[in-house]
């Protein structure tokens, strides 16, 4: 089974109303995710073909699909190491 | 009580039948603990790495960076494939290397590489710090990018960050890209490896146990963690919980190096005590041994104060006999076992009251001991106490409180062909109801939970207060609160018993310290036997985003 990749807005998940499920998610809990530089954005992901329903509509990104947004040098995910 | 008085050989097994694939994009395991002593120190770590790096690509293998970003350690794979080294303390001034050359080639690796870093105070105030890089066991060149720490801002290194690895905790969050590929056997020791430690770990190849210590490898006593991923004692893969197997030598100068400096103690024999003390001291370092001759009546201990009453050890010692008897004992009345040859012996014991390891010289006895060892079994790993003192509902509920006024109740009876279970009732009236037991929750401590459910209508779900501990198993959800998830009435799966478990982290010492059993905001009935709570011992380390167990390989070096 591959892995499906999804890009929130970290309101999403922080908002009281959130829909987010992280049972359906590979993703233990927000504390624990990748976020975006400015934090605004978070990387969250699942396994197997069922979509889970909160994720309806969003864009989906493959691993080779999601490691080119993240290692964009120019994007909002890099951060150049130290 | 274990069986005595027998020696056995040990031997280092090479083994290693799991490490854990990381994605790259945010997979990494947090270690739960800032290693704030072992840093601010001498220090060593090894892995072993199977990278699918790319030109052009940063790979972090280890950090963290705390609030302030003047603590910092990484180590990370740059676009070029070598290694950079950064050590970074108190005032931020740092030490960073490079490896010369490149260390991996574009593309998926084939084999598996191992990799040191070392740290060494090479001196004291402003000597500088320095950092060392090993490939397969053998040192490699490398540039000094910077070279401004100092011994003395070195030895002040701490952080309020943990370390990950597989990536960096960037001020609590995760913000770089991690390593892409697979990683094992991850080590952390509080002292420098050398040359001929290094080339002992790499061991051509084959991982080793590095709790024993093998050939030229001399360091498991110094050994802080041990992170297998996947084949440690208690490892859990479903849920990705590794366990630190470091199960570290308890005793202070067991190999009688230092001879003097004595706290407390009349004999100068550092951290050894000898109850001969208003006597002459019998016993004598000399030549990195402790030796005693014998005396006409005299019976001679010596011993050092480090069991824990009621916990089992494995004691390891070399003996010299001349003449006479020997008797190792695990405290006062404790177990023993009596030595009437030279040669090393091993045995286990529990510790009694007195928690001290002895070694008793009869009168008759003249000879010598070195390379103690003394390790708690299962001491690094594995889970401690039961918390809950009434999870199991035998006789009645005494321990759960209803938090609010609402008319919702907990009752003990049977139910479901069981006896002593507990009956829970949120009444409509009262679906905020909470029943609370208290429990002392530690920060960054993982817990592990446990509870049969009978769920008969509504919700069931767990909680601690907010922020005392954040739900971290596979089934929970994102309220900080929630260890288990929250379970809605499902005819298909409930109207009988069965068991949820799952683990949470401690999010703060102190707090509102209590479990939580509920509904969730609906009136419900349930049933629930053997509520468990128990803290991990040691530093548990946790995947993080990773596909559980999946993420588990059997592709090992």
């Amino acid at each position: 089974m591959d892995t499906t990749y999804v890009i929130l807005n970290t309101t999403e998940i922080t908002d009281e109303d959130s829909v987010i499920d992280f049972s359906q998610l590979s993703n233990r809990n927000a504390d624990m995710l990748r976020y975006s530089k400015d934090g605004s954005k978070a990387l969250v992901k699942y396994r197997g073909e069922d979509q889970p329903s909160f994720l309806d509509g969003k864009t989906t990104y493959t691993h080779a699909g999601i490691m080119v947004v993240l290692r964009d040098t120019d994007g909002d995910w890099y951060t150049e190491p130290d | 009580m274990l069986g005595l008085a027998s020696t056995v050989s040990s031997s280092s097994t090479p083994e290693s039948l799991y490490s854990i694939a990381l994605d790259g994009a945010d997979d990494y395991i947090g270690t739960g603990a800032t290693f704030n002593t072992t840093f601010a120190g001498d220090f060593s770590i090894s892995m072993w790495v199977k990278p699918t790096w790319n030109t052009g690509e940063t790979h972090h293998l280890f950090g963290s960076i705390n609030t302030s970003y003047n603590d910092t350690i990484q180590g990370y794979i740059t676009t070029a494939g070598k290694l950079i080294f950064i050590l970074k303390a108190h005032n931020g001034t740092e030490a960073k290397v490079t490896t010369d050359s490149a260390v991996f080639s574009s593309g998926a690796a084939t084999s598996w590489t191992h990799l040191g870093f070392m740290a060494n105070i090479t001196g004291t105030g402003s000597t500088k710090t320095a950092l060392h890089v090993y490939v397969n066991g053998s040192q490699v060149d490398v540039t000094k990018n910077t070279d401004n720490l100092t011994a003395a801002l070195h030895l002040q290194w701490e952080s309020d960050q943990n370390l990950s690895i597989g990536g960096v905790n960037n001020q609590g969050t995760l913000t770089t890209n991690t390593l892409e590929g697979k990683i094992d056997e991850v080590s952390i020791w509080n002292t420098k490896l050398d040359d001929s430690n290094f080339l002992a770990v790499y061991n051509s190849g084959r991982p080793t146990n590095l709790n024993i210590n093998s050939g030229n490898y001399i360091k498991a006593a110094s050994l802080q963690a041990y992170y297998r991923m996947g084949n440690g004692s208690f490892d859990d893969k479903a849920n990705g919980v590794i366990h630190d197997q470091n199960t570290s030598n308890i005793v202070y100068n067991g190999n009688f190096e230092v001879t003097s400096g004595a706290t407390g103690a009349t004999t100068a024999i550092l951290d050894w005590a000898d109850d001969t003390d208003t006597d002459p001291d019998y016993w004598a370092v000399s030549g990195g041994v402790a030796s005693i001759g014998a005396r006409e009546s005299d019976i001679s201990t010596l011993f050092q104060n480090c069991y824990t009453i009621g916990k089992t050890y494995k004691t390891k010692l070399d003996v010299v006999r001349t003449a006479g008897t020997l008797t190792v004992k695990t405290g006062t009345s404790g177990d023993s076992l009596t030595i009437t040859s030279s040669g090393t012996y091993e045995f286990s014991g529990v510790a009694d009251a007195n928690a001290s390891l002895k070694i008793i010289a009869a009168a008759a006895f003249a000879g010598s001991v070195d390379n103690i060892d003394v390790r708690e079994v299962g001491g690094g790993h594995g889970f401690g106490a039961e918390l809950v003192t009434n999870g199991h509902f035998d006789t009645n509920v005494s321990g759960w409180t209803n938090n609010l006024s609402g008319d919702s109740t907990i009752t003990q009876g049977s139910f479901g062909g069981r006896d002593g279970v507990a009956r829970v009732v949120i009444d409509t009236n009262g679906q905020g109801d909470r029943f609370e037991h208290d429990i002392t929750w530690e920060k960054d401590c993982l817990y592990y939970f446990s509870v049969d459910v009978y769920l008969l209508s509504g919700k069931f779900r767990i909680d601690g207060d907010d922020d005392d501990i954040v739900g971290v198993g596979s089934n929970s959800s994102y309220t900080s609160t929630n260890v288990l998830g929250t379970i809605t009435y499902d005819a298909s799966v409930d109207d009988r018993w069965r068991t949820l478990t799952g683990y949470a982290k401690g999010g703060q010492t102190g707090g509102t310290d209590e479990i939580w059993i509920r509904s969730s905001s609906v009136a419900a009935e349930f049933y629930i036997d053997n509520l468990s709570v128990r803290k991990l011992n040691g530093n548990p380390a946790l995947t993080s985003n990773t596909d559980v167990p999946t993420a588990f390989s059997s592709d090992t070096p």
